[in-house]
């Protein structure tokens, strides 16, 4: 049972586009401090609009947004960044004009809040760590799709992010390049960052997980350890199309 | 040990030693040339760092081109003062007219903000136009001109556009090497990684569309004072745009030695080849056109291709790594990342 402050609640948010039916459907999700929390589920029920909703890009409808036990509902992406959301984009949105090293650079100055010596510093160390060490002066428009990636995770890292939002970020890798990402974001929540990893690849996913949330019409329809949450019937039909198995 | 010198540092100096030699060496009529010169570079310089850098493609420039003119003449005609300390006014008040139009201006993305803010240019000009205030369609003279000795109207011309344009390359060189630059540079890739990163885009927009706008004002201001009369065609006319484009485009939009090299070809073709009439904006055109198709980094593009030179860098670059220091990433709440 957890005592601690949530890194993150989301509470009781509705979000629908326009006037169109709702993509989240009172949706209430807790992730305790230096959890590692998986996000399954269908295209279109709501995952990266979770997403959306919980980095400040996207208003809910209705609901609220706490971190850390701070209500962060009114507040725009920057300043959730600010105040320790870091978060990747399904599609890579690398600064393609910019070196890796600036690319970082952004993050620790801005959302970091680091001064100048202190961000260089930050930004040194977590190339090391995120396997550009020496090509730093390479321009994030010439990498290729597994470095974009990389690129994703290190340019959040540089945010010095409380919690952690990875969506999809092993798409489109292949098989070993997916695993190691799925070491890399393992180490880094070792290191105490909680993180929601949304992610179509349910292997790598449930290798590195704790506790996996499946997602269904905009509602969690599952929520617990990897194996069981896989096993359950309303799992299996609705998100991997199978029939439930019925009890004997 | 010895640190380097930063080459856009160096290159600044340099640009100030040829502005203060050029009254030495250039004719009179070279000089009126250099002030126009300085003018539209400037301009071009501001507009660059908008369409460029933020992406804010501006091309109801000429309002605020035109309102520092028109500043200009009314702050110094009504002070009875000097035309040359209303410069000041002649940036302030287009930097205020920004601020007030920003909220419907950022409302507009892409074509809709050239066209959005075309409108508000050609908007101004027929509000000039029906004001007797401000002349009407007969413009302004620029009565207080006759307090400055005729002698030293040339070179003080002259010597205010030069430092506008000395004041505008440095602080588009200054801002762009900051904090601030990291940020307008990243919300040029994308807006919502910048926002993501911390960056809070509105604010960036916001600040440079300011800084844009008061030193293309200021510009203006210098423009009119050589022109001795102001009118609302002249000041709000699309002629000032079409101009900038064509030099940040031939220059290489996105850099800021690209309308310096821009403005120089320019004047180039002028000087040379205007006496073709309408066979000069023939040659103006095909030229802009096949810059736009095979060179689209422009003429600085390519002589930085060819010889590997950045005049004015803004990047960061990696440093040599302090050791000893044990280099950290904590979170928000100091854990160890």
């Amino acid at each position: 049972m957890h005592s601690l402050t949530p890194s993150l609640l989301v509470d009781s948010v509705s979000k629908s586009y326009g006037g169109g039916p709702p993509v989240l459907k009172n949706l209430t999700l807790e992730v305790h401090p230096g959890e590692l929390l998986g996000v399954i589920g269908p295209n279109g029920s709501g995952k990266t609009t979770l997403f959306g909703v919980i980095a400040g890009q996207l208003p809910p409808n209705s609901g609220r947004i706490l971190v850390n036990g701070q209500d962060v509902t009114a507040l725009g992406a920057s300043e959730r960044a600010k105040g320790g959301i870091g978060r990747t984009f399904q599609v890579p949105q690398s600064f393609s004009d910019m070196t890796v090293y600036e690319n970082l650079l952004v993050g620790a100055r801005y959302a970091g809040g680091l001064g100048k010596n202190e961000a260089v510093e930050a930004v040194y160390s977590i190339l090391d760590k995120t396997g550009f060490d020496g090509r730093a002066e390479m321009r994030a428009g010439d990498l290729p799709l597994l470095d974009r990636k990389r690129l994703e995770l290190a340019r959040a890292l540089a945010t010095r992010p409380s919690l952690l939002l990875l969506d999809e970020i092993a798409g489109g890798l292949t098989d070993d390049e997916a695993m190691e990402i799925a070491g890399l974001i393992k180490e880094v929540n070792t290191q105490g960052i909680a993180v929601i990893w949304i992610e179509h690849l349910v292997h790598v996913l449930t290798s590195a997980v704790s506790r996996i949330v499946v997602l269904g019409e905009g509602k969690i329809i599952a929520d617990g350890a990897p194996q069981e949450t896989m096993a359950t019937p309303a799992v299996r039909q609705i998100y991997l199309g199978m029939e439930p198995e019925l009890d004997a | 040990m010895i640190k380097r010198i930063d080459n856009a540092y160096v290159t600044l100096f340099a640009v100030a030693v040829v502005l203060c030699l050029l009254p030495l060496v250039l004719s009179k009529a070279g000089l009126v040339l250099a002030t126009e010169f300085c003018v539209v570079l400037a301009i071009a310089l501001a507009w660059n760092l908008l369409a460029g850098f933020s992406g804010i493609v501006l091309i109801g420039m000429p309002l605020f081109i035109g309102a520092g003119g028109y500043t200009l003449y009314l702050v110094a005609n009504a002070l009875g003062i000097p035309p040359y300390p209303a410069i000041l006014a002649g940036a302030a008040v287009p930097a205020v007219i920004a601020y007030a139009l920003s909220p419907l201006l950022f409302r507009l993305e892409g074509a809709q903000l050239a066209i959005g803010s075309w409108v508000m240019a050609e908007v101004a000009r027929l509000l000039c136009l029906i004001t007797p205030a401000v002349g009407a369609g007969g413009g302004l003279n620029l009565e207080v001109l006759r307090l400055v000795p005729r002698s030293l109207r040339l070179p003080l011309n002259f010597a205010f556009a030069a430092i506008v344009l000395f004041i505008t390359l440095s602080a588009i060189v200054i801002l762009l090497k900051s904090r601030f630059g990291l940020g307008l540079r990243a919300m040029r890739d994308s807006d919502a990684a910048a926002e993501a990163m911390g960056v809070k885009t509105s604010r960036v927009k916001l600040l440079t569309l300011i800084t844009a706008t008061a030193l293309s004002g200021a510009a203006g201001a210098c423009y009119y004072i050589t022109s001795i009369q102001i009118t609302p065609s002249s000041a709000f006319s699309q002629n000032w745009i079409a101009i900038t484009i064509f030099i940040v485009i031939l220059g290489g939009i996105g850099s800021v030695e690209g309308p310096i090299f821009g403005a120089i070809v320019y004047y180039l073709l002028r000087e040379t080849l205007s006496d073709l009439g309408p066979g000069y904006f023939v040659i103006s055109g095909l030229l802009a056109i096949t810059v736009t198709i095979f060179l689209p980094e422009g003429v600085w593009g390519l002589i930085k291709r060819l010889i590997r030179i950045d005049l004015l860098p803004i990047a960061h670059h990696e440093a040599r790594r302090v050791h000893g220091t044990q280099p950290t990433i904590t979170d928000k709440k100091g854990k160890l990342a």
